[in-house]
């Protein structure tokens, strides 16, 4: 602070207890703070209330409940008592409830005000609840003339509670409309809107800060879960800050997938947003295992966040392909996240992944797959995914770390698409992958569509998925109707087809006849076959006449082969 | 209803005799029952209301009844925030002690009792505390406070 500048008041800010909130209101709650929590029935008020009061009060902060005309306070206890952070210890000794219905109904408000004033002055609250506020207008409105009115009320508990040193809330059932000309409003420091918002079969809980004097509360709806627990409130993600400060850190993050390195110079760009892209059976998840079990096997802890299947599931697939996710998971090195509530808001996903990066330190982060993410969100937020999608992924690369995400697509014959959506605007690179139809056969080839950061190969890969996960084989040039489903290699490029092989038999004479002679464990690391596949399918190419097994020290094979 | 537990019922009897003293006549049982009330009353009535408090003493009193009929002259005015009216009547006419207390406590107990199915008995128990500070080291405790 500069000699010539004044020294200011510092206003304290109470931690609310209520996870997220303090984030949302810029810090915490102003300590003396006159607040209004408003919204419809069933919409968390009492919740929220009750909640703030059991995290704050104490024999030192003492907090008064009033309840006028709303729940019953037996009911009210008999309830809230069922939740989580409910203290029977603290009813008596650090919370009082006062019913205030019998002095409302049967009172002027200038009476009601001096009970509430008396009430504060004898116990000396340093927390102080209405619920429910908004009764005392209806009745206030139906009152004779000359009585206080309701502004005159308001302004009067406000001086009377600020003076006291109390925080106060009032709560209260107020419609949209309701905003305009309430003196409640005008009064109040802070403005806490609670709502609910059904669409199809889910409903969707939001918190909003309307207003809070004396601080920079975020802007916004943010979406609010309430269980047995309490509230939760999850801030709604901006990732402007981020975006702003974004700093990509050096180096490559090598995928582990053996050839695809070499096409986009030596390993993708860390910190770079990923979307690998492409129809059913390409072998996204396989590549996304791979990318991740890469990152591990480097020091680079990954997440990755499913939506389509159970975790055992996919690291049990994972595992088949030779990637030991749960080894991962077990060295802290990896979490995989489920998250498939139906009613999901992208802020409850990207505070899950950034609880994990926090908790392993990860620099790698998946989201396999969008489509799936896209069907685990509440209807309502369906509309924005594309917007929420940005948020996510900004707020993750805008710390550096490097988030590969997939999508499938449907692949027709005569067009190229990415994604359904038109997301590739947030991806630094695209990975396409798709079936391709070479000289009668299906066969999976992939393509680097963008990069933005760095040069890549323009042309076509084909690529195989084996026991060891996704491997590039080789470059498909002179392809005709290349980007349709009827592309062919031209003469003398094309693969030659073998009657009568697997596709792992096809691999492992190919990868025999490359080396002319090899052992098992040359052809493994040639073929990407390995194991019991692998002795399967040189079993078959011997009896089959396709290769000569030599025993001669040690196992070897020979092709005989020659293309049909 | 079910019935009512031995801590409330315990607490009820514990409230009366500790009012009306060792080897009560009935009606000094009977003043007993009516200051205990009273002393419920400024208790509950910051929390629940002089309504509610006297709703809910009216319930009581009607529990108590289909236990002991000879409760039956005793009733609730609902227009003079919850006084009982009557117990003296019931008391003098029992002629017996034991009975008067049974009967008398039998609404305490109820009332206690309701307040235990409605907000628990560690609540419950506390704010009878609240009601009687010097039983703080008295015979019944609710299990949380043990």
């Amino acid at each position: 602070m500069s000699e010539n500048e004044t020294p200011r008041v510092a206003i304290m800010r109470l931690p609310t207890g209520v996870p997220g909130l303090d984030e949302v209101l810029g810090g915490g709650l102003p300590e003396y703070s006159f607040n209004l929590i408003a919204g419809a029935p069933g919409s968390g008020k009492t919740t929220l209330a009750h909640q703030i009061l059991f995290a704050l009060a104490s024999p030192e902060r003492r907090a008064l409940y009033f309840s006028i005309i709303g729940e019953p306070a037996l009911k009210m206890l008999r309830y809230q008592q069922q939740m989580a952070y409910f203290d029977p210890a603290k009813v008596g000794t650090s919370i009082d409830f006062i019913n205030l219905s019998d002095a409302i109904l049967t009172q002027e408000l200038d009476q009601v005000l001096a009970d509430i004033a008396r009430q504060v002055e004898e116990r000396s609250p340093g927390l102080v609840v209405l619920d429910s506020f908004h009764n005392i207008g209806h009745l206030a409105a139906g009152r004779a003339q000359g009585a206080l009115d309701i502004q005159g009320f308001v302004q009067r508990l406000a001086l009377h509670l600020t003076s006291w040193q109390a925080t106060t809330f009032l709560l209260g059932n107020y419609r949209d409309e309701e905003l305009r000309d309430n003196p409640v409003f005008t009064v109040a420091d802070g403005v806490l809107w609670l709502s609910q918002v059904a669409d199809h079969n889910s409903v969707v809980r939001k918190l909003q800060v309307v207003k809070m004097r004396g601080q920079a509360p975020m802007p916004g709806l943010h979406t609010v879960r309430l269980d047995q627990a309490g509230l939760q409130v999850f801030p709604r993600i901006t990732s402007g800050k981020e975006r702003a400060e974004r700093t990509h850190p050096a180096g490559r993050a090598v995928t582990g997938v053996p050839g695809l390195d070499a096409l986009v110079g030596g390993g993708l760009p860390a910190g770079d947003a990923i979307l690998i892209s492409g129809p059913s059976g390409t072998g996204k998840s396989v590549l996304t295992a791979q990318f991740i079990a890469a990152g591990v096997q480097l020091g680079e802890p990954g997440v990755i966040a499913v939506f389509e299947e159970h975790p055992q599931e996919y690291m049990r697939r994972a595992q088949r392909m030779g990637f030991d996710l749960e080894a991962m998971v077990r060295q802290g090195s990896l979490e995989v996240i489920y998250i498939r509530p139906l009613d999901l808001s992208p802020d409850e996903t990207l505070l899950a992944v950034r609880n994990a990066v926090r908790r392993i330190g990860a620099r790698r982060v998946a989201i396999d797959s969008i489509s799936g993410f896209e069907l685990a969100l509440a209807p309502d937020f369906r509309q924005d995914f594309r917007e929420s999608l940005y948020r996510l992924v900004g707020a993750l690369t805008g710390t550096g770390i490097t988030v590969l995400m997939t999508m499938e697509i449907v692949q027709t014959t005569s067009e190229l698409r990415f994604s359904p959506y038109i997301i590739s605007f947030l991806s630094d690179d695209i990975i396409l992958l798709r079936h391709i139809e070479i000289a009668g056969q299906l066969r999976k080839c992939l393509a680097v569509v963008k990069m933005r950061n760095s040069d890549h190969s323009k042309e076509l890969w084909l690529y195989d998925i084996t026991g060891q996960g996704v491997t590039v084989r080789r470059c498909v040039r002179d392809a005709q109707g290349t980007g349709t489903a009827t592309a062919r290699l031209g003469p003398g490029i094309g693969e030659p087809t073998y009657a009568g092989l697997t596709d792992h038999e096809t691999l492992v004479l190919r990868a025999l006849l490359d080396l002319e002679e090899a052992s098992v464990e040359e052809l493994a690391r040639r073929s990407g076959v390995a194991g019991v596949e692998l002795t399967a399918a040189l079993d078959r190419l011997v009896a089959l006449r396709y290769a000569i097994r030599k025993e001669e020290a040690g196992t070897a094979y020979q092709p005989r082969a020659r293309p049909l | 209803m079910p019935e009512a537990s031995p801590a409330p019922r315990a607490l009820a009897r514990y409230v009366l005799l500790h009012a009306a003293g060792d080897h009560p006549e009935p009606e000094a049982l009977a003043v007993a029952a009516e200051q205990a009330a009273e002393r419920l009353r400024g208790r509950l009535a910051d929390l629940i209301g002089l309504t509610g408090y006297t709703i809910l003493v009216a319930r009581a009193v009607r529990l108590a009844r289909a236990d002991i009929p000879a409760l039956e002259g005793v009733t609730v005015d609902t227009d003079a925030e919850g006084a009982l009216y009557g117990v003296r009547e019931f008391a003098l006419a029992s002629g017996d002690s034991a009975v008067a207390a049974a009967g008398l406590s039998a609404i305490l107990d109820h009332i206690i009792g309701l307040l235990i199915t409605f907000i628990g008995e560690d609540l419950a128990i506390r704010l009878i505390r609240e009601a009687w500070p010097e039983l703080a080291h008295g015979p019944v405790e609710s299990e949380g406070q043990r």
